[in-house]
């Protein structure tokens, strides 16, 4: 087994590089911890404010879980779902049900909850997965119509009018200096919702999903089972929408009207305001669409077409959403301000090479993507054409369909030893005010300590076992 | 039997031209506007105010018809355009033409207030007996009208340069502008002629429904099942076909299930049809094999 070609450029870098990344590792973690205890604080005062302000950011927050879920498929794996809101209404629903029939715990019903909506999700996906794109808005879109139409029509479900939503337990006496246990409640869900996508994007599974997102033939031929992968993200995505429908049944009356299509789109309003595939952004775009109402108060009507015009004008003039934007803003400047990184060429030709030879050797091991966010038309070996529509890589000569002219990304078969040639290079920028040709600037690199990178090993062992045959043995799931 | 078929005809061809008209504007930019129903609801809003301020019916008809197509011409560059722009394989226009369609209707409800208005009756009046069965002259319009506007749709389409442009379009932009096509012209007449079908399905019903600013999303609903059960995302006038059996499953199980079934039965037929084949039922010719016509342009 020969050195992976990619371990030599990146050793050259490393020694600076490593060092800095201790020292933001530990930072890290401060700054992690001190977040988390300021989050911890501010539940405890939301616990106790007044019932309008909780009732406001509780809604805010339900729907930001939400939007993670969402922003889950769509942002990592471009699958644009609208079946959210029915997810969101099934756990809902259900919780209503069973508590107001059968008189169960709120508690024993939240793992039953989930592991509905995770079945149902599954299934839905693998109905709905049989079509890509499009297709599939349209298939988990209708999806979400049927169950309006039944949540409207049986006799269970209380109609138009809906149900009144379990009330949450009381804490026990000596806690209640705490305040209102279901804000507890929410505000410690969406921390977890929010750990667990920002976890899973630290994760060596996140390349992979960013390869089925931008380039799925590639990921396919190298070894990943794109289908179940999808479809498994899938599942948990509507088990997170099914887990918020059972917080949301604690805030007041469930029905039919809070879990129809436009509840699907409002999500996806969300998701792209806020940013696709970022961790805050979601949040962001679910307090502003959530909380506009209350915050602006002027003539239903009115507010109503100002909400719409906001909602073109977010995603026209704003494409990359609020953190989207903002993430381009900062990386254009920090490449400025580094005086031009140098690095990144290198690095650069070093990945086609790495594909060729690790690729023919059959020692696929892990599937790395880099992703290129709108660069010029034309970028080292490589040369997209305007439409997207093929990409040539001229080192390897490999042709393959890629979907977006500017956010384009190769699946990079890489490395027999993930532990040390592990690396993301994370926004490539040519910025237009940087320069404007379309040429490479700077790369950031990172690297992390030793512990995160054991952790990685470990975690990368679990996906080859799941993802990675040989690319002799890929498959061609029916699409 | 004969009475539930015909006014299931006539109601099918309204569902079939709103359904055809998403496909139109479908199958040239890959959009689906959500705004459609919105647009088809402003013709029918238009059209009651210019005869409300005493104008003929004709002439507000017209006016109508044409204030959809503006509507239609303006949500594609308004929420369409910007987006394909930027990313030619972006989903943003989901929500673009859901925050169109907003704008669209509470405009039109803060104009014109939430409550339902007269509309001009045109053909409402008549009424036919054709053996046992009663239908109105304006359901025998709306069918005589959408048979007439999908055939001469499918001869532009399928006969003309324009048609083959639109084609052309929508399977490459960038080929198809790379020899010259205008794809922003074309795409202006896709979502116009779109806005001209949803504007007529819009007269069609109006007389019946009257005019009210939340007719759209009702309406835009049932074009848009009609097309996926049609399959229309392949063929536009598969829409049309779709439309016409939506007409009847939704007008039957009113008559045979109960009087509310059409709500849920035409969702559930469509389940089962997309469980079956995705792409609808006539669209891949999986049930019906693409029609022959001939030659008329070489």
């Amino acid at each position: 087994m020969s050195k992976a070609p990619l371990d030599g450029r990146v050793g050259e870098l490393s020694p600076p590089v490593l060092l800095h990344a201790d020292l933001t590792a530990r930072w890290r973690g401060v700054s992690l911890g001190v977040v988390v205890l300021v989050y911890l604080l501010a539940t405890w005062g939301l616990a106790n404010a007044s019932l309008n302000v909780q009732s406001l950011i509780l809604v805010a927050a339900v729907f930001g879980i939400l939007a993670i879920s969402l922003d889950l498929v769509s942002g990592m794996l471009g699958l644009y779902s609208l079946g959210q809101g029915g997810f969101f209404g099934i756990g809902a629903y259900l919780t209503a049900i069973a508590v107001a029939n059968y008189n169960m715990s709120p508690f024993v019903l939240l793992p039953v909850v989930i592991v509905v909506s995770a079945v149902i999700g599954i299934l839905i996906g693998a109905m709905s997965l049989r079509v890509s794109g499009l297709y599939f808005a349209i298939t988990t879109f209708i999806f979400t119509l049927v169950l309006t139409v039944m949540e409207t029509d049986l006799q269970i479900t209380g109609g138009t009018q809906g149900l009144l939503g379990p009330a949450f337990p009381t804490f026990p006496n000596r806690i209640t200096w705490l305040g209102t246990p279901v804000a507890w409640c929410i505000l410690l869900a969406l921390l977890l919702a929010t750990g667990l996508v920002w976890n899973l994007r630290r994760s060596p599974l996140y390349p992979v999903l960013l390869a089925i997102r931008d380039a799925e033939p590639f990921a396919e031929a190298a070894g990943v089972r794109t289908s179940a992968i999808k479809i498994g993200i899938f599942g948990l995505s509507a088990a997170m929408a099914g887990g918020a429908g059972w917080l949301f049944s604690f805030l007041g009356v469930v029905s039919p009207g809070q879990f129809d299509w436009s509840v699907s789109l409002n999500v996806l309003v969300m998701i792209l305001v806020g940013g696709l595939n970022t961790t805050l952004g979601p949040l962001i775009g679910a307090a502003f669409v959530s909380m506009f109402p209350a915050v602006v108060d002027i003539n239903a009507w009115l507010q109503e077409i100002l909400y719409g015009a906001l909602s073109i004008v977010a995603v026209t003039v704003f494409p990359e959403g609020v953190v989207g934007l903002l993430k381009t803003r900062l990386t254009a400047w920090r490449v400025i301000g580094a005086g031009r990184g140098d690095a990144a060429p290198q690095n650069v030709r070093a990945m086609p090479a790495a594909t060729r030879e690790d690729s023919t050797a059959g020692e696929a091991v892990a599937v790395a993507s880099i992703s290129v966010t709108r660069l010029g038309r034309r970028f080292c070996a490589m040369s997209t054409s305007r439409s997207g529509a093929a990409i040539s890589m001229a080192s390897s000569g490999q042709m393959g369909p890629v979907r977006a002219p500017w956010r384009t990304s190769l699946p990079v078969v890489c490395a027999p030893s993930p532990v040390r040639s592990w690396f993301r290079a994370s926004g490539w920028t040519a910025s237009r005010r940087a320069g404007g040709r379309g040429s490479v600037y700077g790369a950031r690199f990172r690297r992390r300590s030793s512990s995160a990178n054991c952790r990685q090993a470990r975690m990368s062992r679990w996906v080859s076992t799941r993802i990675s045959r040989a690319s002799s043995g890929a498959r061609r799931s029916g699409r | 039997l004969l009475q539930f078929i015909l006014s299931g005809l006539a109601t099918g061809a309204v569902y079939g031209l709103i359904g055809m008209a998403l496909a139109i504007s479908f199958y040239v930019t890959r959009v689906i506007n959500f705004a459609q129903g919105q647009i088809m609801m402003t013709a029918i809003m238009i059209t009651a105010a210019v005869s409300a301020a005493g104008y003929a019916a004709w002439l507000a008809v017209i006016l109508g018809i044409l204030s959809a197509c503006v509507i239609a011409i303006l949500s594609y560059l308004i929420a369409v355009r910007p987006i394909l722009a930027f990313d030619r394989f972006s989903f943003g226009w989901l929500v673009s033409t859901l925050g169109f369609a907003v704008v669209v209707e509470n405009a039109a409800a803060y104009i014109w207030g939430p409550t339902s208005r007269p509309f001009p009756s045109i053909l409402n009046g008549i009424s036919i007996h054709i053996a046992t069965a009663v239908v109105t002259g304006q359901q025998v319009l709306a069918l005589a009208v959408a048979v007439i506007l999908a055939a001469s749709f499918e001869v532009v389409r399928t006969r003309t340069l324009l048609g083959k442009l639109a084609v052309a379009v929508a399977s490459d932009p960038e080929m198809a502008s790379a020899i010259g096509a205008d794809t922003t012209v074309v795409a202006i007449v896709a979502f116009a002629i779109s806005g001209l079908f949803a504007a007529v399905a819009g007269i069609l019903i109006g007389p019946s429904t009257f005019a009210n600013p939340y007719l759209g999303s009702t309406y835009g609903i049932s074009g848009f099942t009609a097309m996926m059960i049609g399959g229309g995302t392949e063929k536009p006038v598969a829409a049309m076909y779709g439309g016409l059996l939506l007409g009847i499953l939704a007008e039957g199980a009113n008559t045979f299930i109960d009087s509310q079934a059409s709500d849920w039965f035409p969702f559930l037929v469509l389940v089962v049809i997309l469980v079956l084949t995705p792409r609808g039922l006539f669209g891949s010719g999986w049930l019906l094999p693409p029609l022959r016509l001939p030659r008329l342009v070489r």
